[in-house]
Parts: structure tokens; C-alpha cells; sequence
């Protein structure tokens, strides 16, 4: 049984940085946001189950908003997010840390014959990870992301071994941190106006450049 | 066709009640009430009568009105001790200045706005909008007037200041609502960065209004702590024993008033009650509630000014663009020159020991309004939005 090895996932987080590291930390750091919000504006405490499926379900809206190059955004029960491109697809699944794992309730695992899954990101890889009591297509790897306990985001690339015992999580083969793009992070912001710059808008005219008004 | 609204427009920037603009106009009030709700057409000599008190042309009292602009923060913004009549001037100059600049601004092509509108807690809040406004996370804001205005957020200046009121924000226009504060002080420069700051806060979280205005005005005071003295740096650079005298770096630095620190000290519990106490019980008696030293200089919206030169000439051609805005030309003059002429931002403030070095500034990743609706995010657009 080949199972892709720590340095398999390294290399694909790698190939993928840009979608990964940032497109969808960006996504979900969004999503956590306007979920975070909710709770907030309602005065509510945060109840985990709700919040879970409120970040799934606006990271889905954004991801849709986004129009990604050849991106469709499958429409799936509420199990997480689904996003196939030509040449490879991703999982997006709450991970079972903070429990409860809103990806996968009791009720709606009475009337879902299966996690739905399609093909996974490694497109040479046999289908070898059969889930117990599953009859679907195999589970390859997926995403899985967690608040953690500074209430940030964290992406992991997970390759699956099995369900846990409450089918709410997932045994992992191996589990790597997704690191969030950090070369942005060390750039100057442009609007800082620490530089010693003008004042000065960038305000082109829309029907000239000269600077000068026509007479109208 | 003349438009009631318009006059009662023009009444109310003049700071005239009706009882006052119709004896000046010697009709009598009921009469001036009809005008202005536009039931009957007021008579030539009226009118006449009208343009030459208000001083505004006839062509301006011809005008529809196109642009929503509601009351905003003023509704819950003001003080007690600010008269109505003051409240209605602010918001009529607010109004007219709007107009104006939104005008000018159909000429040029528009600065896409970075503002994210989310009601979330204050402090995380302030976090997501210094993402979106392109600052870093933990730098002073140089300039925040110039930095809202980058932003796409329209900021105005009434030529003539208004006692007890700082400034207001609203969200204006029809359909495509964009984000305004009118500053309406000569306040210091510390009070109005904070007051500017807080606008913010209610532009960002404030589209309904939900609890008592209280609340509101908490949350947004929180918003504009936190914006203009991020937590994690105040940790760092407030450090104990504080004390007024040094403070009066950080004042500078950050361009806050020495009250502000001391209050986020206390709010960050950096201080104890007793020492919030001590301190500013020191203020009081130093003298330095009403006035502090060190100054911060004035920051003062530019856009206004920098599309009239663009359009008018520069020196202004004031004639003709009041002409254009079917505004009194002195009006359009001391409007334009209450606006920041080109200059320098304020001067860089020179690093601390305790400024992080480059590698370690972060920027906060990522908010909303920035996801582009059309093609994957690259690397350019990221670090514009970062």
C-alpha cells in the first residue's frame, strides 16, 4: 500500500503555496470574521457546532465570489467545502479538534449515505484509503482546518487513514501545518505613509491624462 | 422649477432658523415653511429675496437633490451640549460638501475602496481594518486622514467650525453607498486623529444601529484605541514605571494625546486603577486637559482640494467652479481652503529601540471586501491588500 510520505505532502504544499498558503487562509480568515461577527452583532455566546457551520458556509460563498480560474465549487451537503479544478481537487473539512465537528453531525449522518468525496489532489496516487462503513469513492487527502486557541485559523494537509470512532474526525497517515504565506508579511504597506510621502491621491482623470480640464 | 429642499439647504448652512430667514426675507414664517416643503413655488421677488441673503445663486435652488445623506454618527456622535442648530449645520455642510466632491469626483476614475463593513468586536475590527487600509500591524499611522482617503473613504473639512462636534461619518449616495466623514473642528491634532479614528469605528461596524447608543459609542472609542494604539505594541512600549514625562515620546510618536496613553495603559492593565488615578489626577494639575504638549500637527483631507486643481487650475479658478457647482464663490473658496494643499505627510517618526525590525512587522492577512470576484489572487494583489 503506497502511502504518500511526509516529503510527498511537503513538495505538494509547495507546488500549491500560492492556492494553499494564501488564497485559502485568506478565504477562511474571512469567513472566520464575518462568523465571528455573527455571534458578536447577536450578542450570543460562541457556541462551536454554530460557528463551524457558519465559517464553512461563508468560506463556500466566498470561495464562489472569488470566480477562481477554472474553479467549481461542488454543491454538497453540509460536510465541508469542495472546490475541483481540471487537474486536481480539494477537500476542505472542519477538523475534529474543537469539538463538535460541525462537518458531520448525527442528524445529518442519518440521512447522508456517505462522505461525499471526489478524485483528490494526487492524481498518480492508487485510490487506497477506504474509510470503515464506506462504500463511496476513497478518501485521498483533504484540507482540515481548527481555530486555535488565539482564535486563528490553521490549515493542515491531512492523508487519511480512517474515521475515528465517533466519525467525526479523521486518523491521519501524517498531518502537516499549512504555513500561512509569510513574503507579504515582510513588505512595507503602502498606505503607512511612513516614507515621506505626498499627500497627493492617485486621482487620474477619466477622460484625460493631461492634467488639464476641457471645457465643457 | 425650484426645489424646497434646496432653500431649506441653504437656510440651515447659513445657521438661520426659519422664524429668521423669513424676516429677513419679510414674508412671514408659515409662508417659508410651504417653500420649503416644496407645496407652492415661492414668487420672483422671493426668490430674489432668497439668493441675496443666503448669497447662493438661483441655479442652485434649481437643483434635485440626487444624493442620500443621512444624519450617520451625528445621530449619536454629538454632545448634549451641541444645539440642534449646530447638528443640522454640520450635516448640511456635510451634505453640501459631499455634492461638491462628489461632482468632481465623475471625472476621475475612482479609488477603490478599502473599507471593510463588519460588525465584529471592536478591537478585531480595528485589526481587519488596518489590513484592508494597506497599514502595517503594528506601526504608528503616519497619517490617518491621508490613509482613510487612499482607502476610498471620503474625507471633508467644514471651513467653519463647529463648537462641541468633532466630526461625523455617514455612508452616502443612492446606490453605491460610499463611506464620508466630515471633520467640522480646529480640534489639536491628537483630539482629531482620535476623533477620526473613531468615525471609522462607526463606519466599519456601526450600518445598524443595534444597542444603546452608549454601546455604540464605546464600541467605537475601543475601535479607535485599537487602531491607532494596537494592544500588542502598546504592551511593548508602554513599559513600566509609566509616567507623563514618558509619555511624551510615545505622544509623538504615535500621535496621541498623553490622556489616550494613559487611558490604553489602563485599558491594557499595564497600569493599576490607582495608578490610572494618580496620573491623571498629574494631568489636571499640570494644566495639561485642555492643552498638552508636544504638538501633533493638524492632518487635513486632501482629495477635495487636489480635484479642484486638477479640474480648476491651480491657483483655483474659484469663479468657475462655483459657477460649475452652482455654489456662491466664497463659499466654494473657504471650502476648498479648509482642504490640505500638496505637502509632505507628517514626518516620518524615527524608529524606537523597542520597533520591531522589518522581518518581524506583520501584516494582518486578508479581509473580504478585497477578494477579487475574477481570477485568482496573485501575489501583487495580496501584498496590496495585506
Amino acid at each position: 500500500m503506497d502511502v504518500p510520505s511526509d516529503a510527498d505532502g511537503l513538495a505538494f504544499i509547495e507546488s500549491h503555496a500560492d492556492f494553499l498558503c494564501k488564497t485559502v487562509y485568506r478565504v477562511m480568515d474571512a469567513a472566520k470574521a464575518d462568523a465571528l461577527g455573527y455571534f458578536f452583532s447577536e450578542d450570543t455566546p460562541r457556541e462551536s457546532f454554530l460557528l463551524a457551520n457558519l465559517v464553512r458556509y461563508k468560506a463556500k460563498h466566498y470561495f464562489e465570489e472569488l470566480h477562481l480560474k477554472r474553479c467549481t465549487v461542488a454543491k454538497i451537503l453540509n460536510n465541508g467545502i469542495h472546490l475541483k479544478f481540471p487537474d486536481s481537487e480539494y477537500k476542505i473539512w472542519k477538523s475534529s479538534i474543537s469539538k463538535p465537528n460541525a462537518t458531520f453531525s448525527k442528524s445529518n449522518y442519518l440521512i447522508q449515505p456517505k462522505i461525499e468525496q471526489g478524485t483528490l489532489p494526487f492524481q498518480d496516487m492508487p485510490n487506497i484509503y477506504p474509510l470503515p462503513f464506506y462504500r463511496g469513492e476513497p478518501l485521498r487527502l483533504v484540507i482540515l482546518w481548527e481555530l486555535n486557541a488565539a482564535q486563528e485559523i490553521e490549515l493542515f494537509l491531512v492523508c487519511p487513514k480512517s474515521l475515528t470512532l465517533d466519525f467525526a474526525g479523521v486518523h491521519p497517515h501524517w498531518k502537516l501545518p499549512i504555513p500561512r504565506r509569510t513574503d507579504a508579511a515582510t513588505k512595507n504597506p503602502e498606505n503607512d505613509g511612513g516614507s515621506g510621502g505626498s499627500n497627493d491621491l492617485d486621482l487620474p482623470l477619466e477622460d484625460d491624462n493631461t492634467g488639464k480640464e476641457s471645457e465643457s | 422649477m425650484i426645489n424646497g429642499d434646496r432653500i431649506k439647504q441653504a437656510r440651515e448652512l447659513c445657521g438661520l432658523t426659519q422664524a429668521e430667514l423669513a424676516e429677513r426675507i419679510s414674508i412671514n414664517r408659515g409662508a417659508l415653511t410651504h417653500y420649503e416643503a416644496g407645496r407652492y413655488e415661492p414668487p420672483d421677488d422671493v426668490l430674489d429675496a432668497i439668493v441675496q441673503v443666503t448669497g447662493f445663486p438661483l441655479a442652485f435652488f434649481q437643483q434635485e437633490v440626487t444624493l442620500e445623506f443621512p444624519q450617520g454618527s451625528l445621530l449619536f456622535r454629538a454632545r448634549a451640549s451641541v444645539t440642534s442648530k449646530d447638528k443640522l449645520k454640520a450635516h448640511r455642510y456635510g451634505q453640501t460638501l459631499y455634492e461638491m466632491i462628489d461632482t468632481m469626483a465623475k471625472r476621475f476614475k475612482d479609488i477603490p475602496l478599502r473599507l471593510p463593513r463588519q460588525r465584529i468586536d471592536p478591537p478585531a475590527a480595528a485589526v481587519l481594518t488596518r489590513s484592508e487600509m494597506s497599514l502595517s500591524a503594528d506601526r504608528p499611522i503616519e497619517n490617518l486622514v491621508n490613509a482613510a482617503e487612499k482607502s476610498g473613504v471620503r474625507v471633508l473639512r467644514i471651513p467653519e467650525p463647529l463648537e462641541g462636534i468633532d466630526a461625523f461619518s455617514v455612508w452616502a449616495g443612492f446606490e453605491e453607498k460610499r463611506p464620508v466623514i466630515v471633520i467640522t473642528s480646529e480640534a489639536p491634532g491628537d483630539r482629531l486623529r482620535l476623533s477620526v479614528a473613531h468615525e471609522l469605528g462607526h463606519l466599519v461596524m456601526h450600518q445598524s444601529i443595534r444597542g444603546t447608543m452608549d454601546k455604540i459609542e464605546q464600541e467605537a472609542n475601543q475601535f479607535a484605541a485599537e487602531l491607532l494604539m494596537p494592544a500588542e505594541q502598546m504592551q511593548q512600549e508602554l513599559l513600566p514605571p509609566v509616567t507623563i514625562s514618558s509619555l511624551f515620546e510615545l505622544k509623538e510618536r504615535w500621535g496621541v494625546s498623553i490622556q489616550a496613553l494613559i487611558r490604553r495603559a489602563y485599558e491594557l492593565d499595564i497600569i493599576s486603577e490607582r495608578q490610572y488615578r494618580y496620573l491623571c489626577f498629574q494631568i489636571g494639575k499640570q494644566g495639561m486637559r485642555t492643552e498638552e504638549p508636544i504638538e501633533i500637527p493638524i492632518e487635513r483631507p486632501r482629495a477635495l482640494r487636489q480635484m479642484a486643481e486638477r479640474l480648476y487650475g491651480n491657483p483655483i479658478d474659484y469663479l468657475k467652479m462655483a459657477s460649475q457647482l452652482n455654489l456662491p464663490p466664497m463659499f466654494v473658496k473657504q471650502v476648498v481652503e479648509a482642504h490640505a494643499e500638496n505637502e509632505p505627510l507628517r514626518k516620518k517618526v524615527s524608529p524606537t529601540a523597542n520597533e520591531p525590525s522589518k522581518e518581524a512587522r506583520k501584516v494582518v492577512p486578508f479581509a473580504r471586501a478585497n477578494l477579487r470576484l475574477n481570477d485568482e489572487i496573485s501575489s501583487k494583489d495580496l501584498n496590496k491588500s495585506s
